[in-house]
């Protein structure tokens, strides 16, 4: 008898781990579809944050800016003085 | 005996049930087995549609060498969301309350309220309350709705969203006629947008996407997976240009100045590499502004500013086509010289200007001013239409009209298209010996080429004209226009590259170098003292250029007070960083005292291509090579060491010796 009990609650104690391991796949297998929409959404507003910075930083603005004295002293190089490292 | 046909009877029953089940499992599990799976199928699963991007359009930021900067976007596809509401979902007492809380979250306009409320009563259970929402006003709206829904026990999705993309412009009105936009409205099966011209026409087949496909189970609560993708969204191919987005800035900045000052009707100006024959600008003021398009196609007197009039707008020259004329007589020159024949010609040579008749003409050729005597030099710096008509008769004596036909189409690329990637490109018009107008009289006549000397009876676009400079800015080589420097499909695949070095290597040579050489030297004293081009000298560089002021061809005949004004010019001499033509349409005609007319290409257009090479040669970081040419009464200026400056004294003072 002894021998049977131990075998039926081995079986029992494996059984549950299993069931236990199914549940934490099936808890990520739904969590992936959330992540999956959480990212798509998190590159669309970097997208159009991105084209936000793109409206400041057009270069009408730009040489608006260029064009105000605290900006005065801002030159464009010329080529032959740009030191190239390469 | 009973029992046993009881038993038989029961034996049999339960037979004939058994085979029945039998035979009905076989039915539905195999002989009906594709329905049922689809019908299962179709319960279980259900497909959604993955958008695509719409390929987009870069600017060129590889003009500044050792000025390595990220790729520019000039479009870009912004996420956005429709609004649509299901009208039989809503009951009929929170219909008003609810449009009316919409109207106040979504800022619709007053002239559009009665038809937002209109569409909570039609019947049906889609219908579309407003377009192009960013997604914190979806947010606003869902803020509001799920616990207004949740109280009044409505269903959530009688309002729901359908995410799109809006082709949208950091940059906003520039480069709008050439990128031009895609309609709002969408295909609803295909999800094609549908574009208004422009490039966005010219490549719509590689902007265009697919969209794909994936397969999503049902699940009333939680979604076990994100689906199974069927086929994968095709994204349109991204188009890199060659115009730059701080020189189109600057060319736009600078037209804008330059039509208003003029008070002309439009203008335009296109900057050109000359040895790849890369755009790197192409401004036309007025603007067209891509996100408001159906503003200007709703409008008759602002639909012409939707088009791009440096490619489809065929005009005469004028006087700027003179340098071309130069080139075709000195390149008869150089066939006799390579006969071991006398040339036509010597550039030094004192050849008579004071009689204007020309064979088949009814009225004499002038010159703006009196000449007596004039050489080659003096000829171009003056304008001068009858030295022009001189050389051009000994030209055609020599040779005839077919030879001189043959050098401006095959030397310069005139009278076809250029090939460049834009729509409704005009091929212009160079008249042919021997062919009729459509009211029968010759194209060609007697006196034809002395009108086309002088830049006229022949029609060219911007980029024709550019073209045919570029030959003499680039040492002899016909250049082939374009807009794109590559085109990269979403996969990363190169469909296009423009910037291989073979492409440069097949230009062919259409004119020596020594011709080349000798054109650019007769060019250099237009823009001094003396010249009529003074106004586009650009201060610190060496630079050529030539005016033009073209009366325009109105219902038939020119017009007195209707011209086309233009300057053309490359900078700087050696090596250009580019050519440049600016046009001045229709400006306001009228004699300003103590300066001349208002409306001549040397007033309305040079400065304005002073300043866009000015500008333009600064952001490029090229160093000046004439440091001591700046105007007098600047501390740089020296008469003696500034560029080209001692030989116009020269000129000047060899022309008042023959012309006293």
């Amino acid at each position: 008898m002894k021998p049977l009990f131990f075998c039926l609650l081995t079986v029992a104690i494996l059984l549950v781990v299993y069931i236990s391991f199914c549940n934490q796949l099936s808890q990520m297998q739904m969590e992936i579809p959330q992540i999956g929409r959480v990212v798509k959404r998190l590159e669309e507003d970097n997208n159009r944050l991105q084209y936000e910075i793109e409206c400041f930083e057009n270069s009408l603005h730009l040489l608006e800016l260029l064009r105000q004295p605290e900006y005065s002293h801002l030159k464009m190089p010329y080529r032959n003085e740009v030191i190239d490292e390469r | 005996m009973k029992d046993k046909k009881q038993l038989m009877i029961v034996c049999v029953s339960i037979f004939a049930v058994l085979s029945l089940l039998l035979t009905r499992f076989y039915t539905l599990q195999v002989v009906e087995n594709a329905k049922w799976n689809q019908i299962a199928n179709g319960q279980h699963y259900f497909c959604v549609r993955e958008p695509f991007l719409r390929g987009t359009f870069f600017s060129n930021t590889s003009l500044r060498p050792h000025h390595p900067e990220d790729p520019q976007r000039l479009v870009v596809e912004v996420r956005k969301v429709h609004l649509y509401v299901d009208p039989e979902s809503i009951p009929e007492a929170y219909k008003k309350e609810i449009a009316h809380q919409l109207i106040a979250c979504v800022d619709v306009s007053d002239d559009e309220k009665d038809r937002f409320s209109d569409q909570f009563h039609a019947r049906s259970r889609s219908r579309k309350l407003k377009m192009w929402m960013d997604p914190h006003q979806q947010q606003d709206v869902l803020d509001w709705w799920f616990p207004y829904a949740k109280e009044h026990n409505i269903a959530k999705n009688a309002l729901f969203f359908v995410p799109d993309y809006q082709r949208s412009y950091p940059f906003g009105k520039l480069l709008g006629q050439v990128l031009h936009t895609v309609q709002k409205q969408r295909d609803e099966l295909t999800k094609q947008a549908s574009p208004t011209g422009g490039l966005e026409l010219y490549f719509d087949e590689l902007l265009s996407g697919q969209l794909g496909l994936r397969r999503l189970m049902r699940s009333p609560i939680n979604a076990l997976e994100t689906g199974e993708v069927l086929s994968e969204p095709e994204h349109g191919a991204d188009i890199y240009l060659t115009i730059n987005h701080t020189l189109q800035v600057i060319a736009e900045e600078e037209i804008e100045k330059g039509v208003k000052w003029s008070k002309a009707k439009n203008g335009w100006a296109v900057m050109m590499q000359p040895q790849t024959g890369e755009i790197l600008a192409l401004a036309q003021y007025p603007f067209f502004d891509p996100a408001d398009y159906s503003n200007y196609y709703n409008h008759t007197h602002l639909i012409e500013h939707a088009a791009i009039k440096a490619i489809s707008d065929a005009e005469e020259p004028g006087s700027s086509f003179k340098p071309i004329t130069v080139a075709i007589a000195l390149l008869a020159n150089h066939e006799l010289n390579q006969r071991g024949e006398k040339e036509l010609f010597h550039p030094e040579e004192k050849i008579a200007t004071s009689n204007g008749k020309f064979p088949g003409r009814s009225k004499p050729i002038s010159d703006t001013g009196h000449h007596k005597y004039l050489n080659m030099y003096m000829g171009l710096q003056k304008s001068s239409n009858i030295y022009l008509g001189r050389i051009v008769e000994r030209v055609i004596k020599k040779f005839g009209d077919g030879w001189y036909r043959n050098a401006l189409c095959q030397h310069f690329g005139l009278g076809e298209k250029t090939g460049i990637e834009l729509p409704a490109e005009s091929a212009g018009l160079v008249p042919r010996p021997g062919k009729l107008h459509p009211n029968g009289t010759l194209e060609w006549s007697v006196p034809t080429p002395y009108s086309l000397a002088m830049g006229h009876n022949l029609q060219l676009n911007s980029i024709q004209f550019l073209r045919a400079m570029s030959v003499l800015a680039n040492g002899g080589y016909l250049v082939q226009p374009t807009l794109v420097r590559k085109i990269v499909k979403g996969d990363g695949v190169c469909l296009l590259d423009h910037t291989l070095p073979s492409r440069r290597e097949s230009f062919p040579r259409t004119l020596p170098i020594e011709v080349v050489q000798e054109v650019v030297k007769t060019m250099k004293y237009d823009t001094k003292k003396g010249g009529t081009a003074r106004r586009g000298d650009v201060w610190g560089y060496t630079e050529v250029g030539k005016t033009g002021t073209a009366e325009k061809v109105i219902r038939g005949s020119y017009s007195k007070n209707q011209h086309s004004s233009n300057f053309i010019g490359f900078t700087p001499v050696i090596d250009p960083a580019f050519v440049l033509l600016v046009v001045i349409d229709e400006p306001e005609h009228k004699f300003i005292p103590g300066v001349g007319g208002n409306h001549y290409g040397g007033m309305c257009a040079a400065p304005v291509f002073r300043e866009i090479a000015r500008r333009s040669l600064e952001y490029l970081g090229v160093p000046p090579d004439d440091p001591f040419g700046y105007p007098i009464g600047d501390p740089r200026h020296d008469p003696e060491k500034g560029d080209w400056l001692v030989e116009v004294k020269q000129l000047q003072e060899k022309y008042e010796k023959w012309n006293k």
